[in-house]
């Protein structure tokens, strides 16, 4: 069974394919996920906050964490986790929620 | 070497920020020319206080009166050429060649020859030391070598429409630091010329600013760019207006500015305004409001009369390049600059001075800031935006060198303030003096 993602708050729901980034997926899917550098784990625009599910998820390469330290949102509200959607591979059951995923029509 | 046309949309060659020989086209052309910020008016604030300015091999000395006028001297003794002020002090009522002792007074007037009997008979008038055009706006000391140049406030031009309202005479250094960076004086103009960058390099900042609804204003000599400054995330970010979180904004913009670009707002403001980030927003206030208010309020409370700047002045302001090498932006409140000048003969690096200054209610006391020097610019903490700005340098200085790609392509809108930099610079290499 492939794993599905539900974004909030738009509630959308993704079924992503094993081993496809939360980006990847949405992408795929037919949805445009906030970015600048196009999914390089640099700009940390695609920065999606995991509201469940996040014991399924593997934790933070090197890279990600390095991206994640400066990020502004993790300042704001250092209880919440973080990740990148062009890093996190996708699990069953994951609740995220983002801003500004929208159908790439 | 060549110049390109004015107002096209050519490519721009890549030698101009790598070659020796258009280094040496600029000291010929360029800086015995144009005015040029040598200080600020706060530097020296008694008679005898001085500040050197060096452009490449020449030098040249600020200093005060016993009347209290500004006056630049060549910065060389009418003996045998030794340098009379070096970096920054006070001359203890003359000014004295450390080398054999001979004297001028403070407006540069001979006042003593050791054993001057055993010179050729002279002028008095022939030993005064030479004037170097010197002229104040808005308390920065401009000097000109060229004694012939336009007045200060004729090459100006549009400058001061842009920078009087926020009353740069009222302000005073904050913090002065100096350091070296490994890229062309122009790299460094160009990369704080436009917001075009922001995207990639500052993108904390897209979670609070509109960076693609900046105006950009090419002027005749000098440019401007600005407004943009009401606090909604960047379009780039895809946030529908009903899904955006006024009370993140606040946050964002307020920490982003005081935390990560330090002397942005002012010291005196800083505070007040990083404890209200996360207040709760009174109802139906946006973070725009908000932010706007604390400000005016805070302005009030501190004695500032900011009655007369509209809200872009109070929320963005303006960034402004004082042609040829100090720009920066400047808001209600605050002046945060850069001074960029070459690095001697080195064509790869350039000497670079933040220069932040606050604006101080009239009659209240200040003492010049210290001033630090950072040989490495990572030996310091500069703040994450500048720092951000900094770690590209090697790199696109490296890059420039490498001609493969061709010419350089610039953004027709958001670059238009760094075209015409190079065209006002070409103005003053290619084209006669008129």
């Amino acid at each position: 069974m492939s794993p599905r993602i539900r974004v909030e708050p738009k509630m959308l729901e993704l079924d992503a394919a094993a081993g496809e980034t939360v980006m990847a997926a949405a992408r795929r899917l037919g949805f445009t996920w906030p970015t600048v550098c196009g999914g390089n784990a640099e700009c940390g625009v695609c920065a999606l906050e995991v509201v469940a599910g996040g014991t399924a998820i593997a934790p933070p390469t090197a890279e990600e964490s390095a991206r994640l330290s400066t990020l502004p949102e993790r300042r704001l509200y250092p209880d919440r986790t973080y990740r990148l959607a062009c890093r996190l591979v996708g699990a069953d059951g994951l609740v995220v929620r983002k801003r500004g995923v929208m159908p790439s029509d | 070497m060549q110049r390109y046309a004015a107002f096209g949309n050519e490519q721009i060659p890549r030698e101009r920020f790598t070659s020796r020989e258009f280094l040496e086209l600029e000291y010929e052309r360029l800086w015995p020319r144009v005015w040029q910020v040598a200080c600020r008016v706060e530097e020296i604030p008694g008679p005898g206080d001085f500040v050197e300015y060096a452009i490449g091999d020449r030098s040249a000395f600020v200093t005060r009166t016993a009347s209290g006028a500004i006056r630049a001297f060549h910065n060389t003794c009418m003996h045998r050429g030794t340098a009379l002020a070096s970096g920054c002090g006070a001359f203890a009522g003359e000014i004295r060649c450390p080398f054999h002792g001979w004297r001028w007074d403070l407006d540069g007037n001979s006042t003593f020859v050791l054993d001057a009997h055993e010179f050729p008979a002279e002028p008095a008038e022939d030993l005064r030391l030479r004037d170097v055009r010197c002229e104040t706006y808005g308390g920065f000391v401009f000097v000109n070598f060229d004694t012939t140049a336009p007045s200060l406030l004729d090459a100006l031009e549009e400058i001061p429409g842009y920078f009087d309202p926020y009353r740069p005479e009222r302000m005073c250094f904050t913090t002065h630091k100096t350091t070296i960076l490994p890229a062309n004086w122009k790299v460094v103009v160009d990369a704080f010329n436009e917001g075009y960058h922001i995207a990639t390099t500052h993108p904390e900042i897209l979670r609070w600013k509109d960076d693609a609804a900046l105006e950009y204003t090419p002027l005749h000599t000098h440019t401007r760019y600005g407004g943009a400054g009401w606090p909604v995330p960047s379009p780039r970010l895809g946030i529908p207006a009903d899904e955006v979180d006024e009370q993140e904004l606040l946050a964002f913009k307020i920490e982003d500015l005081v935390d990560n670009l330090p002397g942005y707002i002012g010291p005196a403001e800083a505070e007040a305004l990083r404890a209200v980030a996360r207040a709760p927003l009174p109802d139906g206030m946006t973070a725009g409001d908000f932010y706007l208010k604390r400000r005016r309020d805070g302005a009030v409370a501190r004695g500032l009369d900011w009655s007369h700047l509209d809200d872009d002045q109070v929320l963005g302001g303006d960034d402004l390049l004082v042609f040829p090498n100090f720009i920066g932006p400047v808001i209600a409140g605050a002046f945060f600059g850069y001074r960029v000048r070459p690095n001697g003969m080195d064509p790869h690096s350039c000497i670079f001075e933040l220069w932040t200054l606050e604006e101080r209610a009239e009659g209240e006391p200040h003492t010049m800031c210290e001033r630090e020097v950072y040989p490495d610019w990572r030996e310091h903490e500069w703040g994450l935006v500048v720092e951000q700005d900094f770690e590209n340098f090697a790199g696109m200085q490296r890059g420039l060198k490498n001609t493969a790609g061709g010419g350089l392509r610039w953004n027709r809108r958001q670059e238009s303030c760094v075209r015409r930099f190079h065209e006002v610079l070409d103005r003053y290499l290619f084209d006669a003096p008129t």
